[in-house]
This record gives structure tokens, C-alpha cells and sequence, in this order.
């Protein structure tokens, strides 16, 4: 009960112009200017005698904060000035002056070493040549899109699928490079020389490049007493790689809830759970990390909407967000509309329709911002229009480099957001449920010889031919691997 | 560690419950209070009540026991009607377990302030200067009927913590108020390991806390004179009003409401285990 938090260290690189520092972050209060009494002191005379602040906010958490009227980008995008943001690793804030002649860039680095970087200057050509992407230049505007559907490339923080225009700075991840663009030029850093153990992270700090990786290795899952033991779920080993939206398909009483909740650790099962080699247990007690909206109803009903959203928010959010009034104000305020609610925001839960009181449910979790985002059957009495919104809001989720995954009853509704599909079966022989399927949509279609997702679950559900054993096996034999069949 | 410290979230459970009050009209919960202090009214002899010993302390127990049930009934369901919710929230926004049933207890805490307000109101209305006399009248009654309640209160957080569903509450409840009745010391004599158990009852130490704020001693004792009353005689020295013993009569009570609470926070730990 008693724990004592292990205090993280945080570096902000800081790069102006060819040149580079590095300040370690240990104090509650930093300030950056170019006077002699900052904290944090750097050449420039546009620089101002208090350009930010930034700081440790708590054991764990770091802050940085505008105090001039300069130019901010934060991860590519412009913020307004007097911002303040809780940093996250590999945060990158490009700061300009007003005429745009002159700027600087903060890069934050958190619970590391203070590490040898080298950061190197080139022209947008020569970053053509260095980045895995097409590029193409339009009415003076630079474009870019990546080569192979396989490459990740993270774009500010979130993987591009599409041609993404370049803008002042948009910052660029690939395997290799990490970089970001400012006028005329292109500044990064090489990668690969950095060890591996750099990229493991606290999880929801590295994640969103493309790192994160949720190991499912579940043995066993079982009910019953001592002398009569059932098993239910057996032999599921997967991997779930971030920013990737997953659909766990399977007939009635196949598993689907037990495995969620085996997953977060609802229930028990023999096995390990890991996310980049800590455990979920880990995660969901230290960082909530982990939203989940269960079957069940789980906010109060004796409570309005708003109030109940912005408890949620009270006990999710970091602190350096909830001590912003106008931050924490306009996160509730944004939930509500993804969600749908914001018409209700005044109306008492118990006199919602149950889609209505479902959807408070999803955003009770979602203002969480979770890096992992487990639902199940969010869908129930929701309306196509509002399921459209919502999952759009859970694409956009997935696409910020987290997980998601999701049970439904209505999978062909949002058809076009999934990544992977999880198909679970009841293995008659062994009556219990197992893996019938993992991999791309496209390929389960295949695999299961139908058209929809809809088609499949009722094969698996037909209790007159045992497809659902056949399916195991079938998928048992390919043996594609952890990454499911691609 | 991300999550909202303990006093934070004190604050928030507590605004939620008295959020809930309102919304959910719980505070018709009062109206109850005193439709069972206006029962008790009925059975209540007025003119014998305060003025002899055997009907006092009669009275008194009735009293006790009323109270027992509001507090008990009061907070029987509080718990373990949002198990699920306690347990997603316990599970995934880290809730501390201590700070929601320290929420719980100062949310309980005020309505059975108002209780002890509603019943000793109408305890004084109805028996006017004949209740006590005593420097701190009518204080020492109110505060006397409010750990009363509180006490029950708590036992029956400490209920509905170890009940999974409303309906094992109920089932536990029953159980609970019978012990609280035959082994308050009132009904029966107690001996052996039954005036042992009667030592860690409500009644017991509810029935003293009202006999000394009332200075039951200086009613005389009548004699017992058939055997309808049944109910030996009184105890000098238990009913005693000597230096603080109200004091220590309200901090055993106190002592209660701790123990209760402490075990509440150990029996919502096995929320998690808790299956489908």
C-alpha cells in the first residue's frame, strides 16, 4: 500500500542553430531565457529574458510552459502561446520568433542516461535521400508519404499511411531517424547508433513511435475448485503491435470476455501479459495506462453526465493537467463531443437510454487518454451515426501509436477501422476456447472461406457442423506466429 | 505513480455521495427516521418514562435500538450495491480503497448527525425537561444518539463491504440485529462467553452511553414485582455518571466506527477477486 515512487530523470536537449546543449530536469521550476538569472540561460537576444518554463511536477511527471508570445509547435503542432504541456518522451517543441528568423528547439528525453547525441543539419533533399518516403513538391509545399506499407513512419507522433504535407515543425520517426523540419533544413538525429535498451521506455513514452508491443501469452485460463476444474481459454500467444486497432471475433460463449479480461487482469489466467516486457498489472497499477469499458454499466446513475466525466478526469488525468483550469475544462469538453454528449452534459445517468449511458461509460475510460484501450460490446444500443463517431474517435486513438481492441456484435459496422482480427473458438473436443484466427481482416476472409465478419461468427456459432474445432486446427497447422497471418 | 492522491480522491468520493443525495433523494431517508421515532412514540410511556427507573431504561433500550436499525439501514446497501464500479474503479483509476470508505464515513456521518438531531428533537419535544439534567442538555443526548448511529452506520459499511450482492446484505442484516438485541444485556443476564460477545455489541455500549447522559441512577428502582418484567435487576456501577465516563462511553463508540472502517478497507481488498 505504502509504495515508494522511483523518481525518473528527464533531459531537455535544446538545438539552436547548429548548436547543441543538454540540461538534465531536477528542479520544480526552470526557467529558460537569455538573462543571466535563467535557470536555463541561451544565446539569442530573441530569445527574451523568459522565454519557458519548464520543470519536474512531480516524482514522475515533467512540465514545460510558454511564457512569451513566440511561435510553438508542439510535435508539429502550433500551439497557442502561454501553453502548457505535460511532457512525454521525445516530446519535440520547436519554438520561432515572430518574423520566423530565428528559432530553437527543445527536444525532452525522459528516464535515461544523458546520452551522446548528435544532431545534424541537411537540406530537405538531402532528407528525401535519408527518409524511407516518397516526396514531391506541390505549389511550394513539400509532401510526403511512405514507400512500403510496411515501413512506420510516424509523422508527429502518429503513423502516416497517406501523403502528409511538411509543414514548420513536423517531426519525423522512422527506424532509423528521428528528425524534425524547420525552415529550409532538416535536423536529426541517427538512431541506430543508440543502444536498444534506449527504446525501452516507460510504456506511453515510447509507444507512440512505433515501439510498443503487447505480448499476449495466456496458457490457461481456469474455473472451478480445487477437485473440479474447468478450463475455459487455453493456449492464446499473440502479439499486438501499437497503433494498431484489433477486433476479437468468436461465436457465444467462445471466450471473447474472458480473454479481454484475462488481458487487463480482470481474471486470472496462467500466463504472462506484457507491454515492451513489463506487465499490464504493472502498467494498469502505476500508469493508468489501461482504459476499460466492460459490459457492464460502470459510472454511477445517480450522477449527472458532466460531473461523472470530470471525476473520471479527476482521477485519470495527470496532475500538471488538472492544475490547467482551461486544459482541464477543454479535455471534458472535448470527451463530451466525441462522444456525443455534450447535449447531456447536464442530464442525470439513470435517465439516459442505454446507448446513451453506454457511450458516458466509453468516456469515462477515453478521458483517461489510455495507451491501451480494451472495450467490450461499446456498441450495445447505439445508434449507427453516434458508432460511427465513436469509432472514429477509437481509430484516431490507435492511430496516436496506442492499442486498441474491441468485442462487438456488430463487427461489418466499422469494418473499415480494424487492423487484425482476433477470431476465438469453442474447441468442442476440449470444450474450452481457443485461437481460431489472428491476422488481417482480408486474410480471415480468406481463411474462413466468407465475405463479412457476420458470416463468420455464425459458421463458428453453428452448433449442427463443428466448424469451430476445424478452424482451430486450421490455424494451429499454418502455425503463422505471434504476429498472426498477414 | 499517476494517479490522484488520497486526499484528492477523499474529496472526490465525498461529492459524489452528497451529489447523490440530492439527485437521488436520498435524503428521504430522514422521513423514515422519523416515522420510526414517532412509532417508538406510540409504545413510549410519558409519564413513567424519565420519571421511573424500570420504564427509563426500558425506554432507553427501545431507544438504542432504534437508532441501531437507522444507522444499520442507513449504509446496509451503500457498498455493495456498486461492487462492479468499486471494483473497475479500484482496478483502473486506482481508487484507494481507505479514501472511499473514509468518503463513505463522512458522507454517513453527516446524515447520522441529522438523524441524531430528528430523533433527539422529538425525544425532547415529547418528554420536555423530564429527558435529563445535566450541564451540557441537550449537547451530551445529541452527541450520545449520533455515535450511536454513526456506530451502527459503520457496522453496516462494514456489511455491505463483505457482501457481494444487496440481497446477501439483507441476509447478513437480520443476523447481525438479533446478536445486537439478546446480547446487549438488556433481555437476558449474561454469563460467561455470552457477556464476553455482548462486550464488542452496539447495544451493549449504546444502552450505557444513553443511561449515563440520562442519569438513569436517580430514578428509583421499583421493585420487581411479577414476572413479566423478567429483566434482572439494575447495575449501579455500569450506569454510573462519575467523572468522564460519557467520554469514554463516546470514545468506545468511536472505537467502533475505527474498527468497523478498518475492516471495511480489508474486506473491499478481495473486491478484485471478485468474478463475473
Amino acid at each position: 500500500m505504502l509504495g515508494i515512487e522511483k523518481k525518473k530523470t528527464a533531459f531537455l536537449y535544446c538545438i539552436a542553430d547548429g548548436q547543441f546543449g543538454t540540461i538534465k530536469i531536477d528542479q520544480k521550476r526552470l526557467v529558460i531565457g537569455n538573462s543571466h538569472n535563467s535557470d536555463i540561460n541561451l544565446d539569442g537576444e530573441w530569445i527574451g529574458s523568459k522565454l519557458a518554463i519548464v520543470g519536474r511536477s512531480s516524482a514522475n511527471g515533467f512540465y514545460f510552459q510558454s511564457v512569451s508570445d513566440k511561435h510553438i509547435w508542439i510535435n508539429g503542432v502550433y500551439r497557442d502561446a502561454n501553453t502548457h504541456l505535460e511532457l512525454r518522451d521525445r516530446d519535440c517543441i520547436l519554438i520561432m520568433n515572430k518574423e520566423f528568423s530565428n528559432w530553437l528547439i527543445l527536444w525532452f528525453r525522459l528516464n535515461i542516461e544523458e546520452i551522446e547525441t548528435k544532431w545534424t543539419k541537411v537540406s530537405y533533399s538531402e532528407a528525401a535521400r535519408l527518409l524511407p518516403m516518397k516526396w514531391h513538391q506541390h505549389d511550394k509545399k513539400w509532401y510526403i508519404c511512405p514507400q512500403f506499407i510496411d515501413n512506420r513512419v510516424f509523422v508527429n507522433k502518429q503513423i502516416i499511411t497517406d501523403t502528409t504535407e511538411i509543414s514548420l515543425g513536423t517531426t519525423v520517426k522512422t527506424e532509423s531517424i528521428c528528425g524534425i523540419f524547420t525552415p529550409g533544413c532538416f535536423y536529426y538525429e541517427a538512431l541506430a547508433a543508440q543502444s536498444a535498451d534506449e527504446f525501452n521506455a516507460e510504456p506511453g513514452q515510447v509507444t507512440s513511435f512505433g515501439r510498443g508491443t503487447l505480448s499476449i501469452d495466456i496458457n490457461e485460463r481456469t474455473v472451478g475448485s480445487f477437485f473440479k476444474k474447468r478450463t475455459i481459454l487455453r493456449d492464446i500467444h499473440i502479439d499486438i503491435c501499437s497503433g494498431q486497432m484489433v477486433l476479437i471475433l468468436g461465436g457465444s460463449g467462445a471466450g471473447k470476455s474472458t480473454f479481454m479480461n484475462a488481458v487487463i487482469g480482470y481474471e486470472k489466467a496462467s500466463g504472462s501479459i506484457t507491454y515492451e516486457g513489463r506487465p499490464l498489472d504493472d502498467l494498469r497499477k502505476n500508469e493508468n495506462a489501461i482504459g476499460f469499458v466492460p459490459q457492464d454499466n460502470i459510472v454511477r446513475e445517480g450522477d449527472t453526465v458532466g460531473n461523472a466525466i470530470r471525476n473520471a478526469a479527476q482521477m485519470k488525468l495527470p496532475e500538471t493537467i488538472q492544475r490547467d483550469p482551461a486544459e482541464f475544462n477543454r479535455r471534458i469538453q472535448h470527451t463530451l463531443e466525441i462522444m456525443g454528449l455534450k447535449e447531456k452534459e447536464k442530464s442525470m445517468i439513470s435517465k439516459l437510454s442505454g446507448g446513451e449511458k453506454k457511450r458516458v461509460n466509453v468516456a469515462a475510460e477515453y478521458i483517461g487518454n489510455p495507451l491501451l484501450f480494451f472495450l467490450d460490446e461499446p456498441d450495445t444500443g447505439v445508434d449507427p451515426a453516434q458508432d460511427e463517431i465513436m469509432m472514429r474517435s477509437l481509430r484516431s486513438i490507435a492511430d496516436e501509436g496506442k492499442i486498441v481492441m474491441m468485442i462487438t456484435h456488430t463487427p461489418d459496422r466499422g469494418i473499415d477501422y480494424y487492423d487484425k482480427v482476433i477470431v476465438i473458438a469453442k474447441n468442442r473436443e476440449k470444450q474450452c476456447g481457443e485461437l481460431a484466427f489472428f491476422g488481417t481482416k482480408e486474410k480471415a476472409w480468406s481463411f474462413f472461406e466468407r465475405h463479412s465478419f457476420e458470416e463468420i461468427v455464425k459458421v463458428l456459432n453453428d452448433e449442427k457442423e463443428d466448424h469451430s474445432s476445424a478452424y482451430v486446427r486450421k490455424y494451429q497447422k499454418l502455425n503463422p506466429g505471434r504476429e498472426g497471418i498477414q | 505513480m499517476n494517479r490522484a492522491s488520497w486526499i484528492r480522491q477523499l474529496g472526490i468520493y465525498t461529492w459524489k455521495s452528497f451529489r447523490q443525495l440530492f439527485y437521488e433523494k436520498k435524503w428521504t431517508v430522514l422521513i423514515s427516521t422519523l416515522v420510526i421515532d414517532l412509532l417508538l412514540l406510540l409504545v413510549l410511556n410519558r409519564d413513567k418514562m424519565f420519571v421511573e427507573y424500570m420504564d427509563t431504561r426500558t425506554g432507553l433500550f427501545a431507544i438504542a435500538c432504534a437508532c441501531i436499525w437507522i444507522g444499520l439501514f442507513n449504509s446496509v446497501q451503500s457498498i455493495c450495491r456498486e461492487r462492479e464500479t468499486v471494483k473497475h474503479e479500484h482496478m483502473m483509476s486506482n481508487l484507494s480503497l481507505s479514501a472511499y470508505i473514509c468518503a463513505r464515513l463522512v458522507y454517513e456521518a453527516v446524515i447520522c448527525f441529522f438523524e441524531a438531531i430528528l430523533t433527539g428533537s422529538v425525544m425532547l419535544l415529547y418528554f420536555n425537561e423530564a429527558v435529563h439534567n445535566s450541564i451540557f442538555a441537550p449537547f451530551d443526548l445529541f452527541i450520545s444518539l449520533w455515535m450511536l448511529i454513526f456506530a451502527a452506520d459503520s457496522c453496516g459499511i462494514l456489511i455491505s463491504s463483505i457482501s457481494k450482492t444487496p440481497e446477501m446484505a439483507m441476509t447478513i442484516m437480520p443476523f447481525v440485529l438479533i446478536v445486537q438485541l439478546i446480547m446487549s444485556g438488556f433481555i437476558f443476564e449474561l454469563k460467561g462467553i455470552t457477556k464476553a460477545v455482548s462486550m464488542i455489541t452496539i447495544s451493549k455500549w449504546g444502552m450505557r452511553t444513553l443511561c449515563v447522559c440520562c442519569k438513569i441512577n436517580q430514578y428509583p428502582p421499583e421493585e420487581i414485582k411479577s414476572y413479566e418484567y423478567g429483566i434482572y435487576h439494575q447495575n449501579i456501577a455500569e450506569y454510573s455518571t462519575g467523572g468522564a465516563r460519557i467520554f469514554f462511553l463516546w470514545f468506545v463508540l468511536l472505537l467502533f466506527v475505527t474498527i468497523f472502517s478498518a475492516l471495511s478497507v480489508l474486506a473491499l481488498q478481495f473486491v478484485d477477486k471478485d468474478k463475473r
